[in-house]
């Protein structure tokens, strides 16, 4: 059963925070990250605690003051996540790069970015408080010293297979209506001046699980990648210079579509929450007024078995080819 | 019984569609849990009743929502049957307005009566202009939050100030209109300043078009909403359901396909009679407990109808599409745009996006 909790006098307006800071060495991010995870998690803890009240100074303070970085417990307002859906601001590391993130809260402190600059690196992207979504651009590349040696389309291919199959990020961490998108080398057509050698653009909502399964499948093949993160404007589709993708991928996408919701729609309903693992109130607000995308981009094998499973009581299902 | 975690059994119950709800009136806590062993659970009674204690007021608003020549036909003994009965039902709120609330004899003992002896959260929506320290000490610990109407003419800045400064556990509500657009953040920044935590911005809902914001202020205020929500400090800022989907770059808790009137909240009206909602022509009598409840079971359909007022957000385009910018304009912005008087209104309470 999901259990959901909020105050009933009102509703929270909030957005989401990213940061991003680049280190000389991977060593270094990963240590920055080790640490900023640590003291995120300890600061979320202080600040849970009502009764008593937290008794300062804070993990984030003293943190702070071990870096000689401005911060003060006083001047604590909406600046850490009070209503997330996690514990704790997400911390992570992918070569050299450092990511904080919370999918809900008005700000983060600027400490974070203090401490950056204080242990050697910089900031390259502080998003703060996003409403629209938030685009991931990964632009992988293959290192120079083993160019010459390996089929890098081939290597591609296998990154975009691995990343589209039925349990790739691509599949399983795609927020609906933001299809992700791709431009690699293919035979013939090596990459242009300053283009990685494949940039895949994503959308997601777990951004650490989704940033850490692409990078887990580009350094699989031996590449590595940088990230750059903005937030998206407007409705339009935020990757549309990454498309027609290139190359395709080996197997067919398909999209799965509820055309009709037939004689048993509780039956529907619980089956499109557990293929999109939401709660059955979502699933039925979701599948009222189709036709209705239930999931983007699977293998026809994944889309029939699906299908099968939602025509119960005469639903109508089809499956249409994914745009990519 | 639906097995809920440890430290959330014994709160209030209510079944909803497909999912259960449970409620603390004494800190506003809401939990709602759903999976299948919820889906076959639907609604027993309206969670929040919007009650018209009075229809007296000590404020004459040219916007006001209600009949002003409809009667007051409660006492504090038949407010009191009735609303006992609706919680027995299963009602979780009321949300008391009017008229002024505090203009009805007797209203802070019946605010403790509910409090000592039914299960109902009890709100108030008001004025403020007939409140006082000795009268908020009355209610302390019986209620569970006050609203108060933000007018040009309530003193709302004293308002304000008393209740931040007798800790009372109070929201503003707030109305937008085109004259009021420009000046949001100001305003809302110093209620902030004087105290308030809880911010509603109401939409209006009515027939002078020079207070609907058109598509491009609708716009224009959803911009504003959302630096109002990284600059303030420890302040919730709400919008009311009436704004539907008029704001929709404006996150929301939820989605919400429907306002609820009519189903999540109904409104009894100071001469007896249910509506959907304030601003509704479908005003049907019920005298008991036992009438409420079958209205709301058996007349969903009369209930779900949108609002013939214009600002409804059941109505195509709000009902707004007639109201072009020239309409709007010709139709002025003269003294009826100025708010120049306020109705504490029994709109706001229950009302949230």
């Amino acid at each position: 059963m999901r259990i959901r909790i909020w105050n009933a006098f009102a509703s929270n307006n909030s957005g989401s925070y990213v940061i991003v800071g680049s280190f000389p060495s991977e060593t270094l991010a990963a240590e920055v990250a080790s640490e900023l995870l640590e003291v995120a998690k300890a600061h979320s803890a202080w600040l849970a605690n009502y009764d008593p009240a937290p008794v300062p100074p804070s993990p984030l303070a003293q943190y702070a003051k071990r870096h000689g970085v401005p911060y003060d417990d006083a001047e604590l307002g909406e600046d850490w996540p009070q209503h997330s859906s996690s514990d704790h601001p997400d911390v992570w590391a992918i070569g050299h790069q450092v990511f904080v993130y919370s999918d809900y809260t008005i700000t983060m402190p600027r400490a974070i970015g203090h401490v950056m600059y204080k242990r050697g690196g910089r900031v390259d992207t502080e998003v703060d408080h996003a409403h629209h979504p938030l685009v991931a651009v990964f632009e992988v590349y293959f290192p120079w010293r083993d160019r010459s040696t390996i089929d890098i389309p081939a290597r591609v291919q296998d990154i975009i297979d691995a990343l589209c199959a039925d349990d790739g990020a691509l599949t399983r961490l795609r927020v609906t209506g933001h299809a992700p998108a791709w431009r690699g080398v293919v035979a013939g057509k090596p990459a242009g001046f300053g283009d990685g050698d494949l940039t895949i653009g994503a959308v997601f909502d777990d951004l650490c699980a989704g940033f850490m399964g692409v990078a887990t499948a580009v350094q699989a093949a031996g590449a590595s990648l940088r990230v750059r993160v903005s937030e998206a404007y407007g409705e339009g589709d935020p990757l549309a210079f990454l498309r027609p993708c290139v190359p395709p991928t080996r197997h067919a996408l398909v999209d799965v579509v509820l055309e009709e919701l037939g004689l048993a729609p509780t039956n529907v309903t619980k089956v499109v929450a557990k293929a999109r693992g939401i709660g059955y109130t979502q699933a039925h607000e979701m599948v009222q007024h189709p036709p209705v995308m239930i999931v983007e981009g699977v293998s026809l094998a994944r889309a029939q078995e699906l299908a099968d499973e939602l025509r119960v009581g005469n639903a109508v299902v089809s499956l249409r080819g994914a745009t990519k | 019984m639906i097995d809920v975690p440890a430290q959330f059994a014994a709160l209030r119950r209510f079944p909803m569609h497909g999912a259960l709800l449970l409620f603390d009136r004494d800190t506003g806590l809401n939990v709602l849990c759903d999976g299948p062993e919820t889906a076959a659970l639907r609604p027993m009674a309206p969670r929040v009743v919007q009650f018209g204690i009075t229809n007296h007021c000590n404020l004459a608003c040219s916007f006001c929502s209600r009949e002003l020549d409809a009667a007051s036909g409660w006492t504090a003994d038949t407010a009191f049957a009735m609303l006992a009965g609706l919680a027995e039902a299963g009602v979780l709120e009321v949300a008391f307005g009017g008229g002024e609330p505090w203009t009805f004899r007797g209203f802070a003992a019946l605010v403790r009566r509910l409090h000592a002896e039914t299960p109902l959260a009890v709100n108030v929506t008001t004025n403020g202009l007939a409140l006082t320290p000795a009268r908020l000490a009355e209610i302390a610990g019986s209620y569970g939050q006050l609203r108060i109407s933000l007018y040009d003419d309530n003193d709302w800045r004293a308002r304000v100030a008393m209740c931040a400064a007798a800790g009372a556990r109070f929201g503003v509500n707030y109305l937008v209109t085109p004259a009021r657009l420009p000046g949001l953040e100001a305003t809302v920044l110093e209620l902030a300043a004087l105290g308030c935590r809880d911010v509603l911005l109401l939409s209006y809902n009515g027939r002078d078009a020079a207070l609907h914001l058109s598509a491009a202020e609708a716009a224009d205020l959803a911009a504003r909403v959302g630096v109002l929500g990284r600059a303030l400090p420890r302040c919730r800022l709400a919008l009311d359901v009436c704004w539907g989907e008029r704001l929709e770059a404006v996150p929301r808790l939820f989605t919400k396909a429907d306002c609820g009137a009519g189903a999540e909240f109904i409104v009894i009206t100071s001469d007896q009679r249910v509506m959907p909602c304030s601003f509704h022509h479908v005003a049907l009598p019920a005298r008991t407990a036992g009438e409420v409840m079958a209205i709301w079971r058996e007349r969903q359909e009369l209930l779900a109808a949108p609002s013939r007022l214009p600002g409804c957000a059941r109505l195509a385009d709000f009902g707004l599409a007639p109201m072009t910018e020239r309409d709007r304009t010709s139709a002025g912005r003269g003294p009826r745009a100025t708010l120049a008087r306020g109705n504490p209104g029994g709109i706001a309470l229950g009302r949230k996006s």
